[in-house]
């Protein structure tokens, strides 16, 4: 009856639980507000129809010579749809779990939390699975949309390498998310952050266009960013049909990034839960 | 010795102390101000296994800064404590096994979860085995009479059934030590009693778990607790049973009085009667009166002469009771403050 705690094969193993049952309750509450599903579910949508119009209007036609000569792929739909997915997953590890952070702050259920003997970590990663699995759906919608509209060019045969590609990019955004919750934790402030992020995100990741267009000094910093190569890669190998060995060069430098982001967030989220737990601040909204 | 302190004493707090400095601006200019507050200082506190042991004090006091230490929520600046033999700061994976909280307010659960979704996502929180936890999940429901309304989301429930379920959540992991703030705060008479209750008679009496409890009701400490403690501006001025601080009074009738138009001389005067030991004030209500309450040796042979005063200063007087010792009168001989204001 008495609870375990930490330590040993059966320790992991509570805590995977922990990661399956936050998941499942963010899921159960994710779908009791019906609201929330409903934007969820068509803002991504009008956001790629409107970058999708835009480039039929600049270029007249589903193809741009422009952008074969820049990108290796003339189709532009494909091209944007692709960074589009990417990018939405990426976002929804980025920010899900500050996210759903501050929403138990505002709630008032982080303190309680947060008095259960299992890891944070655990509880984050819960949070971060459920946005990426509410993600996926809607990111399946989209595209089920979008190739009936205007057809889309998928090499879907590559997709288990894209995914597995995307697997490799988890971890750092993961660690990046730690950070992000962390930093949340203490200074109270969800939207406003994350606004800014997502609109700085969107102008360095190569979302809609290729890096090469980008000013050289911005292109320096799109290199920083863990998600510019999970884009490139999954791009390649799904519309270019690039093969796994030609994709090596974009999993390195995302290695790096897995070890470097998985470490900092750690670091960081444990270190600003310390500042909030002696500022006593842990639960305020 | 250290192994005898853990037999003997479920909560040990040493020197506790924690100074919250205030901050300004909005992020990200936010800075430290050299505003200070003491929440706590240097507070000593043992709670006897098994025991049912109430912290008692006024707004602010620092009771919920306690009850967050002892809970590893909050970090002290200095001193620590051992909950269960194990030290919050060292150790605070092994004391969140084995407390169970409830904090004041009912914001603790999710209002769109029903009440057993709630009670099995904590279990798993806790890492209760499943068969245990499902186990366990109707006994507490039906113990605290929400079996019915089990499935109903929180969102619905009063306020009542809302702490009612919060306690069943704090005690799903059966931990040996209960850590309750405020736990009857702003729920109705006849709630506050059955919560009052079941906290003394199932879960410290029959189930035998040792309990914290804060509240500033000074009647909820007196008819509940073994031993309770006085905290005042972040100190503790008295531990000891209800019976044994009521004795501290010296007598055992207080002269209750409500007046209008008290003032300070009135007050100097009555101080100054000779069989008068001490007099508590509290604050005036918003037609003008104010309670009074006189400690003083043989009230009947003197009630006249205070009557007395009382009226020629112009002071109305609207009610008069003789009454035994609260703790509230033992605060106020204490502190000089009253408890609740
Ligand atoms: N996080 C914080 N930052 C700054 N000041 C705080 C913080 N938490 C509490 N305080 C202050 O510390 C003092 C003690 O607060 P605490 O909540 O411990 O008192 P309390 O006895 O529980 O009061 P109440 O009966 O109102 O619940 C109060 O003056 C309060 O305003
Ligand atoms: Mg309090």
């Amino acid at each position: 009856m008495k609870p375990t705690e930490g330590g040993g094969a059966l320790g992991l193993f509570d805590e995977a639980r922990v990661v399956g049952v936050v998941l499942k309750k963010e899921l159960v509450l994710y779908l009791r507000y019906p609201v929330w599903v409903l934007f969820d579910a068509l803002m991504p949508l009008l956001w790629v129809l409107s970058l999708v119009i835009y480039g039929r209007a600049l270029v007249g036609s589903p193809y741009s010579e422009n952008l074969a000569r820049l990108a290796n792929t003339g189709d532009y739909v494909s091209f944007t749809i692709v960074g589009m997915i990417v990018s939405s997953f990426a976002y929804s590890t980025l920010w899900g779990m500050s996210y759903a952070l501050r929403g138990e702050q505002w709630s008032g259920t982080l303190e309680s939390t947060f008095l259960a003997p299992c890891s944070r970590f655990s509880i984050l990663l819960g949070k971060a699975f459920s946005s990426m699995l509410t993600t996926s759906l809607w990111v399946f919608l989209q595209i089920s949309l979008v190739s009936l509209v205007f057809g889309l060019n998928v090499k879907f045969l590559n997709l288990p390498f894209a995914m597995l590609f995307f697997l490799v990019a988890l971890p750092s955004f993961i660690g990046i998310g730690f950070s992000l919750a962390g930093v949340v934790l203490d200074f109270k402030e969800h939207s406003a952050f994350v606004n800014f992020l997502s609109s700085l995100l969107g102008l360095l990741l190569p979302i809609s266009y290729p890096l090469s267009v980008l000013p050289p000094v911005l292109r320096y910093f799109s290199y920083l960013l863990p998600p510019t190569y999970a884009i490139e890669g999954m791009r390649s190998l799904l519309i270019m049909d690039s093969g796994l060995n030609e994709v090596m060069g974009l999993a390195v430098p995302l290695i790096f990034f897995d070890v470097f982001w998985l470490s900092a967030g750690i670091m960081i989220f444990a270190r600003e839960e310390r500042r909030v737990l002696k500022k006593g601040t842990l639960g305020y909204y | 010795m250290v192994f005898h302190v853990m037999l003997e004493y479920s909560v040990v707090a040493k020197r506790l102390r924690k100074v919250y400095r205030k901050e300004e601006g909005g992020f990200p200019f936010r800075r430290k101000s050299s505003e200070t507050i003491v929440a706590l200082d240097d507070v000593d506190l043992s709670v006897k296994k098994g025991e049912l042991f109430g912290l008692l004090g006024p707004n602010g006091a620092g009771k919920t800064t306690l009850v967050k230490i002892l809970s590893t929520i909050i970090i002290p600046d200095a001193g620590t404590a051992l909950v269960n033999g194990h030290d919050v700061l060292k150790e605070p994976g092994k004391v969140r096994a084995s407390i169970g909280v409830v904090s004041s307010g009912e914001r603790s659960l999710y209002w769109r979860l029903t009440a057993r979704e709630n009670l099995e996502y904590f279990a798993r929180l806790y890492k209760v085995p499943d068969g245990v936890a499902r186990r366990r999940i109707s006994e507490l429901l039906s113990l605290m009479g929400l079996e019915d309304r089990a499935d109903e989301l929180v969102e619905k429930y009063s306020g009542g059934m809302r702490q009612k379920l919060a306690i069943a959540r704090a005690i799903l992991h059966d931990p040996e030590v209960l850590l309750l703030d405020e736990p009857t705060l702003g729920l109705d008479p006849s709630f506050s009693r059955s919560i009052r209750v079941f906290i003394r008679e199932e879960l410290n009496r029959k189930q035998g778990k040792t309990i914290l409890l804060t509240t500033h009701y000074m009647d909820e400490a007196d008819q509940m607790c073994d031993r309770v403690a006085f905290i005042n501006k972040g100190r503790i001025v008295a531990v000891d049973s209800p019976e044994k601080l009521k004795a501290m009074i010296g007598m055992n009738e207080v002269l209750k009085i409500v007046v209008s138009n008290l003032d300070e001389k009135v007050l100097t005067m009555v101080r100054g009667l000779p069989f008068i030991e001490d007099c508590g004030v509290a604050n005036a209500e918003q037609d003008g009166r104010t309670m009074v309450r006189l400690y003083m040796k043989n009230v009947d042979a003197n009630i006249q002469e205070v009557v007395g005063v009382f009226s020629k200063a112009g002071c109305r007087i609207f009610s008069l009771s003789i009454e035994k010792p609260t703790l509230e009168d033992v605060f106020v001989k204490l502190t000089g403050e009253v408890l609740d204001g």
